[in-house]
């Protein structure tokens, strides 16, 4: 027998000692551990590699249903079970405190070994609150798994502004996170368990030694120049003048990095031929913002970092911004599209949109260019998109300085900061406002190339939101959600097939938009219109509205899981109510005071001025509408979005828990979307029939169904907002 | 460095490896010491991390020092025995080839031996037993090439040869560790287990005595004595054995495991699986998992027990897919649970046929006669007992191949034998083996 247990042993060896695809055995479980040091925080990016063996009983026992697969619930049920293993055995200590670890992220993988068989990958990153002072000592100690064999890998790193000292780990690592071991060389496996180390804000102590890389070289620390200004050893009123200097330059700099929408500030004002005082608004919009988000996440930081991580709010803020580009972007590309399709004809101002008159101080010929679009809204919102997203320097600037005590230099740095930012952005508005011009100016000369002059605003729309979507694409994936990944093959979706759930989708869709809060919507505007194609666009506008929201807000909690809370849809059917009653209201309104020619007085920039205005109602021609290009109104798109908003609270819910694959939920809202667009036509068509019928000969027949219309909606809506207020209306 | 300090440094390393004896030869050492007497070690830890990292340093900076090659791959070799796992034998393979690079094998018998003990623990046999024949052209005046050559072809099944080689070891290294425990290997094989318990003991004491002494060999040679204990039936001795090697050498995958089957063989299945459930912790062997299962199993706990039974059929399908030759423990667990009987009986005549040693002929007899080959059984198993081995696992093999064949006699024999010499060979055969003889 115990020969016989010498040779089993043996049989084991010969068992693993074949191909050794696996560079550490089979039964190895691997550890990786990035200890990243700032002043208020310390992140740890934890990743956890097992290899075959050592895999597959854990796969067994996540595999809650035994069909050989990990499905969703079954990876997050597991990960809910291990990782506060993983962060319990995960100690640090800052000057013999311990450090507690939130979860920003967790995230398994089964990436296939040798033989195609799984191996198993966790990746994690932790935050935990510290505060690094002067002189701070850590301890690091990885304990999980600790009796079995492995590669295990600590690396430290400073953030900026940090300085790492006398230091047992190195600030780089070897494997890049487990994932490529070094093969040819010849190194038994890191053994990393535990480090020690020292921090402090601002520069290297005497006598310390610096924090290595494995090859020998100390890690020389990006350095942060305006992080550094902060931590100053002493503030005299000169450094104080030089900094804030400094700052405005580093500003200044920090605009021409990537991101901050340089080039979508410059498109817009190309497009819509700006002045100096629109550049300037613009500069000054992007100071305000970028202070005030920078002030904000650092109380964040500060205050909240228990309940919000404010790393969840950097992409979810480059997301608001990008966004909020790509609907300035959507929105100047319609109307200039429209503008530029039916330019030549007569021009009226709705009531809905600010207008501006900057041109007639131009003797240029404008009849055949679109209408001004730059409206302050469009400002404002294009100003706050490029300030939204705080640079990480500032934000270090103004944790350091209430690490410091220095809370009123810190907060004229961070002014300093993002004037230089601001300036520098509104300086390249101004050089694309005048290129512009000169290009204009220079095309028009030469004639014949108006084609051109025409098409360069509808470009510059589409540009700018093209790269409002490369925004939000950024912070998607800085959230880490995997793009790439949705369009990979979808899972099978339990009993359903994709195409049965897609089809569904459609009928859905279809049946949506026949529901009374919608139809009573869209009635009111339908009966605005005489022809039926103006009804059917009306009822498609709507439609497309009602199809953004659901996709968005499907993408946004699919991808970043989030939930949406009952209340949350419940306010939102409220709003469909007020909106009812609201459109209702205006649709009474409007009849009582049909086909009169009224002033209009309004407002903007300052100036009251009136101007004689028609309501849509008397057509200049009549008929002529349908040829004349559509009126441009977005109210039934904007019904459609509020209507939408709402629905998603309902749907998106539904479809996150019935459908696996993101790829198959988003052509299933999408799908629902054009369903409920040729829903909403249709019915909006069969509404505007009569309409289209009756106009011209029976008038009092027409009113009474738009006073019909009115009369529904507005009860509706008032009944809606009865029930939801009184009746279910949960407290938040 | 002077050539005579290479070569100490590496018998060292070499007499703490893998142990395989020569003997039969009845000239052991005078003092027969009992079990008891031997004192319980306590040592540091062998290879420093700082050791590896300076040789590796070493060698990355100075690609042609062999002499750091040498030493590293010693290292890296005792890592091997130590945790089992493969990566070290990687590493160690790699070290030799490049000392082998560095300087020729005829002016680095070092290197030399490194590839031969790498191709040992790699299972290459026939290729560790040429290489060694070489280093015997080379080193012909030493020890350690006698005893590469010995654990070669005691592997390979060819025992005379074996002890032939063993003869030239003792005469060049008279009693040394490493001729004490492959006299004791062969005195097992040969059926004199009090003999090999005496050369254990001695083997125990001198390597305690070894300057420097290694704490692995120490805990080895503990632990052959109590897997000699086991097989003898003395279950007390074994625990005692087993306990003393985990204080030598704490959480010692080998000595865990021993301490888990002898726990079990005496009535505390509690405490065998707890002692299971840290070894495999440590090392999931494919063994070490079977057995854990066997415990479960025998305590109800199915559920359990088939997580275990899937997680060596999962080694399994691996080893298989790398195309591994040697698949014993696989043939003989499924061989055991009576699944996949003919893959199993395969995948023993496949290794038999490349490997003829007695317990390769026994995992050929009983996966043939789980499969219904009874011809072949018999004829293995009579090859598998022709040493006389006194093995209770041998016995009980052959017992139900007698009895399959009609030979009731020779299975009531057998059985006897298994059950008087070790009642609880294993946790689940044994009970079969007792109803067998009820019978």
């Amino acid at each position: 027998m115990r020969t016989r247990f010498i040779i089993f042993f043996f049989g084991f060896l010969a068992f693993l000692s074949g191909a050794l695809a696996h560079p550490l055995g089979q039964y190895t479980i691997n550890h990786f551990t990035r200890i990243e040091i700032e002043s208020e925080r310390v992140k740890v990016r934890y990743v956890v590699d097992l290899a075959e063996l050592a895999a597959f009983p854990e796969i067994q026992a996540a595999d809650l249903n035994h069909d050989g697969t990990l499905s969703e619930v079954e990876t997050a049920a597991y990960l809910k079970i291990v990782v506060p293993q993983f962060q319990a055995a995960l100690q640090l200590t800052a000057d013999g405190q311990r450090v507690e670890w939130q979860t920003l992220s967790q995230h398994l993988s089964l990436p296939p070994g040798t033989a195609n068989l799984p191996t198993m990958r966790i990746e994690c990153d932790f935050v935990g609150v510290v505060s690094v002072n002067a002189k701070t000592y850590f301890r690091f100690e990885d304990g999980n798994h600790a009796q079995r064999q492995g590669w295990r890998e600590i690396v430290v790193r400073p953030a900026s502004g940090v300085t790492i000292y006398n230091s047992t780990a190195f600030g780089n690592g070897l494997t890049d996170e487990l994932k490529a071991y070094p093969e040819d060389l010849l190194l038994a496996p890191l053994n990393e368990r535990a480090a020690t180390w020292a921090a402090t804000i601002g520069t290297l102590p005497a006598e310390a030694t610096a924090l290595m890389t494995r090859t020998g070289k100390p890690v020389v620390p990006q350095r942060d120049r305006f992080a550094d200004l902060i931590s100053a050893q002493s503030l005299t009123p000169g450094f104080v003048l030089l900094a804030l200097l400094f700052a405005f330059v580093f500003g200044g700099a920090h605009a021409l990095s990537p991101g901050h929408g340089k080039t979508v500030v410059g498109a817009y004002l190309i497009g819509a031929r700006g002045t100096a005082r629109h550049a300037a608004f613009l500069g000054l919009t992007v100071t305000i913002t970028h202070t005030s988000s920078v002030i904000a996440l650092g109380l964040v930081t500060l205050f909240a970092s228990h309940y919000i991580v404010p790393e969840t709010l950097f992409p979810l803020l480059s997301l608001a911004s990008g966004a909020l580009v790509v609907g300035i972007g959507l929105r100047l590309f319609a109307q200039r599209l429209r503008a530029a399709l039916g330019g030549s004809g007569t021009h009226h101002h709705s009531d809905q949109s600010d207008h501006s008159h900057s041109h007639h101080g131009h003797d240029h010929p404008h009849t055949h260019l679109p209408p001004e679009q730059i409206t302050w809204r469009n400002l404002l919102a294009l100003g706050v998109s490029g300030g939204l997203l705080p640079c990480p320097s500032a934000l270090v600037v103004m944790l350091s300085a209430i690490a410091l005590n220095r809370i009123a230099f810190g907060l004229v740095l961070i002014v300093a900061f993002s004037l230089g930012l601001a300036s520098v952005l509104t300086l390249i508005g101004l050089a694309f406002v005048y290129a512009g011009r000169l290009l204009k100016t220079n095309l028009q000369e030469k004639g014949g190339l108006a084609c051109v002059i025409r098409a360069l605003p509808i470009m510059s729309a589409a540009v700018i939101a093209g790269l409002g979507g490369a925004i939000m694409w950024q912070a998607l994936t800085q959230a880490g959600v995997n793009l790439r990944a949705l369009w990979t093959a979808p899972e099978p979706t339990g009993s359903l097939s994709t195409i049965s759930v897609l089809t569904l989708g459609l009928i859905l869709g279809l049946k949506h938009a026949i529901e009374a809060d919608h139809l009573a919507a869209v009635t009111t505007i339908v009966t605005e219109r005489k022809s039926i194609w103006s009804s059917s666009l009306v009822g498609g506008l709507w439609g497309i509205g009602h199809t953004i929201p659901i996709v968005v807000v499907g993408l946004i909690v699919i991808l970043l899981r989030i939930e949406i809370k009952d209340y949350v849809g419940l306010s939102l059917e409220f709003c469909v109510g007020l909106m009812l009653i609201a459109l209702g209201a205006q649709a009474l309104w409007k009849l009582s005071r049909s086909r009169e020619l009224h002033l209009h007085v309004h407002k903007h920039g300052g100036q009251v001025h009136a101007h004689p205005h028609f309501h849509d109602e008397p057509e200049a021609g009549g008929q002529s509408q349908t040829h004349h290009g559509f009126k441009p109104n977005l109210r039934p798109l904007l019904v459609g979005v509020m209507h939408g908003l709402a629905g998603s609270a309902a749907l998106v819910p539904l479809v996150v828990a019935e459908i696996r694959s993101p790829l198959v939920g988003l052509f299933y809202m999408l799908i629902f979307g054009l369903g409920s667009i040729g829903g909403m036509m249709l019915m909006s068509v069969l509404v505007g029939l009569p309409l289209h019928l009756t106009a011209s000969r029976f008038t009092r027949f027409n009113v009474a169904l738009r006073a019909a219309a009115g009369v529904f909606s507005l009860g509706f809506g008032l009944v809606m907002v009865y029930q939801i207020g009184l009746g279910q209306m949960p407290s938040p | 460095m002077c050539k005579s300090g290479i070569t100490a440094i590496l018998v060292l390393l070499l007499t703490a490896a893998f142990g395989l004896t020569l003997a039969c030869d009845n000239v052991g050492p005078a003092t027969a010491a009992k079990a008891s007497s031997v004192p319980v070690v306590t040592l540091a830890p062998d290879a420093s991390e700082g050791a590896i990292r300076f040789l590796e340093d070493r060698v990355k900076k100075d690609p042609d020092d062999f002499i750091a090659y040498n030493k590293l791959q010693g290292y890296y070799l005792l890592r091997l025995r130590e945790t089992g796992n493969v990566t070290w034998l990687d590493l160690a393979t790699r070290a030799a080839q490049a000392s082998l690079k560095a300087m020729p094998l005829e002016q680095n018998p070092g290197g030399l031996a490194g590839l031969v003990q790498a191709e040992f623990d790699a299972h290459e046999f026939a290729a560790a037993r040429d290489h060694s024949q070489q280093l015997i052209q080379l080193e012909g005046n030493k020890g350690y090439p006698y005893q590469l050559l010995t654990d070669a072809l005691l592997e390979l099944g060819d025992y005379d040869g074996a002890e032939k080689a063993w003869r030239e070891l003792q005469k060049r290294d008279r009693n040394s560790v490493a001729a004490l425990t492959r006299q004791a290997r062969l005195a097992t094989l040969r059926g004199q287990p009090e003999i090999a318990e005496r050369l254990y003991t001695e083997a125990t004491l001198g390597a305690a005595k070894l300057v420097p002494a290694s704490r692995e060999t120490v805990a080895w040679c503990r632990w052959q004595l109590g897997e000699h204990h086991f097989n003898q039936g003395d279950y007390e001795a074994a625990e005692k054995h087993y306990r003393d090697a985990l204080i030598t050498y704490p959480d010692y995958y080998r000595a865990l495991a021993g301490l888990g089957k002898t726990l079990a063989a005496r009535g505390d299945l509690a405490g065998g699986m707890v002692q299971y459930e840290r070894v495999v912790n440590i090392l999931p062997e494919p063994a070490f998992v079977a057995a854990l299962g066997d415990l479960y199993k025998l305590t109800g706990r199915e559920k359990e027990a088939n997580a275990q039974y899937a997680m060596v059929e999962q080694s399994g399908k691996l080893s298989q897919a790398k195309g591994n030759l040697y698949n014993r423990q696989l043939a003989l667990f499924y061989a055991d649970h009576d699944v996949k009987v003919e893959e199993a009986y395969l995948l023993a005549k496949k290794e038999y046929d490349a490997r003829r040693d007695i317990y390769g002929a026994d995992a050929l007899a009983w996966t043939a006669f789980k499969a219904n080959h009874l011809e072949e059984a018999q004829t293995a198993m009579k090859e598998a007992l022709h040493l006389g081995t006194r093995d209770a696992r041998l016995w009980y093999h052959a017992a139900l191949i007698a009895r399959a064949t009609g030979d009731q006699s020779a299975a009531v024999k057998h059985l006897k034998q298994t059950l008087q010499l070790n009642p609880q060979f294993d946790p689940l055969q044994a009970a079969i083996a007792r109803k067998a003889l009820a019978q």
